[in-house]
């Protein structure tokens, strides 16, 4: 559920790989946060993803870091879970990369 | 180059399949317990109160919507509200009374806070406290359930004083799970609404640690006070708060621990109210009240994650 995706076919097939999967593309909407919680419940590592998530949208990337954004390891269980269709991990995968590029530059 | 021919996006791909609308049609299928049951005991009127209720909830979304110039989306949730308010409006509510208070629910309750997702108040609950500020006169005259065709009877709500049963305590029981009483169009059948609350439940669309909290330190309080508990439970809308209202996602805390404060505070408030304040029930200001601190909730009770231990004190 959590592969790298590939922008073109020219990418070997390597020893490591396990399958590729090639999905009908299905456009989302996202929808505003209705604090379901189900992000907490399905999260292995007992994270807030939803707020996260939110964090991260504003671009709050030092709350970000105090909420555990480090923890995370990026299952995609959230993202999965949410009913508002709402790419949480994404969002945190944005989040995470801001916070390497400025630890970088320090 | 090559042609473009993939959507190329980061994982997870799929998806549970429980959009919002489709929880919220759930909602509504639940729902149809409580309202099949008050439909039964109050006959045509309860009928055209609810369908008058969920119109007007609808169109106003619409309407409001529009005025604030966002796409409208028919995502059941304005169903759920009209639905709800309906259910703990009194049978001989006047029909225009019900649509003013429906659009106030959303108008104001809901969408003048941003809409679904940032109202801090029940939207039902919101309508209906203002109905009972605004018509404090038709907002509690009860009858007794009459069913189709019949007169209607005034009559006085197991809960208030002066209420008077005449016969055994197990016949009031029984009327009262089953619904034979008078109050609410939604709230009389206790039984019907703990089918529709464990179907929630079962389905996990709500989780139990709100109406399980709520409703068993209703329980607790009240054997403490030397009240009779059974009586409390059953009697006015704390069945249908405890499962559908206090319930509501986006008005209740989003962590495990912080439903069961969430539904202990509506608890105690509700006994509080039924038993110290001057109104004979509680339900509807306990649950708005414990809304209002469900943000207060979110930012002080939080998940510790996996594996964190604590750091001494002298670190931070």
């Amino acid at each position: 559920m959590m592969g790298i995706s590939q922008p073109d076919l020219d990418f070997p097939v390597t020893k490591g790989t396990s399958c590729v999967l090639v999905k009908e593309s299905t456009p989302i909407r996202e929808q505003d946060c209705i604090s379901c919680g189900r992000c907490l419940e399905v999260c292995p590592m007992h994270l807030m993803p939803t707020i996260l998530a939110k964090y991260a949208k504003a671009g709050r990337y030092d709350d970000c870091k105090k909420a555990y954004i480090d923890d995370c390891f990026e299952c995609g269980a959230c993202a999965y879970a949410c009913p508002a269709n709402i790419p949480i991990v994404q969002y945190i995968k944005v989040a995470k990369n801001e916070l390497i590029k400025r630890a970088a530059n320090k | 180059m090559p042609e473009r021919k993939f959507l190329v996006s980061p994982g997870p791909h799929i998806w549970w399949g429980y959009s919002v609308s489709k929880i919220m049609y759930i909602v509504v299928l639940a729902l149809m317990f409580p309202t099949a049951a008050g439909v039964y005991f109050f006959g045509y009127h309860a009928l055209s109160v609810i369908a008058v209720s969920v119109a007007a909830a609808v169109l106003t979304e619409y309407a409001v919507r529009k005025l604030r110039k966002r796409a409208f989306v028919m995502d059941g949730s304005a169903v759920v509200t009209g639905l709800l308010l309906a259910l703990i409006l009194p049978p001989t509510i006047p029909l225009w009374m019900a649509a003013v208070g429906s659009v106030f629910s959303i108008a104001i309750v809901k969408e003048a806070f941003g809409g679904l997702g940032h109202n801090i108040f029940n939207p039902a609950l919101g309508g209906r406290a203002f109905m009972a500020a605004c018509y404090s006169v038709k907002m509690t005259t009860w009858v007794s359930p009459m069913g189709f065709g019949a007169d209607a009877v005034t009559t006085a709500t197991p809960l208030s004083s002066n209420f008077i049963w005449e016969g055994d305590k197990l016949s009031l029981y029984r009327d009262l799970f089953l619904g034979n009483i008078g109050g609410s169009i939604g709230e009389t059948s206790a039984l019907l609404i703990l089918v529709g609350g464990i179907l929630l439940i079962a389905l996990s669309i709500i989780s139990w640690m709100i109406p399980v909290a709520y409703i068993g330190t209703v329980a607790l309080l009240t054997l403490a006070l030397g009240q009779d508990a059974i009586f409390h439970i059953l009697a006015g809308g704390l069945m249908i708060g405890a499962f559908f209202m206090a319930t509501d996602y986006v008005t209740s805390p989003i962590t495990a621990r912080g439903k069961i404060i969430f539904g202990i505070g509506a608890g105690i408030l509700t006994v509080v109210i039924r038993r110290f304040g001057g109104l004979p029930e509680g339900v509807c200001y306990s649950i708005l009240f414990m809304n209002a601190l469900t943000p207060l909730i979110d930012r002080y009770v939080k998940v510790r994650p996996y594996g964190l231990v604590k750091k001494a004190k002298s670190e931070g």
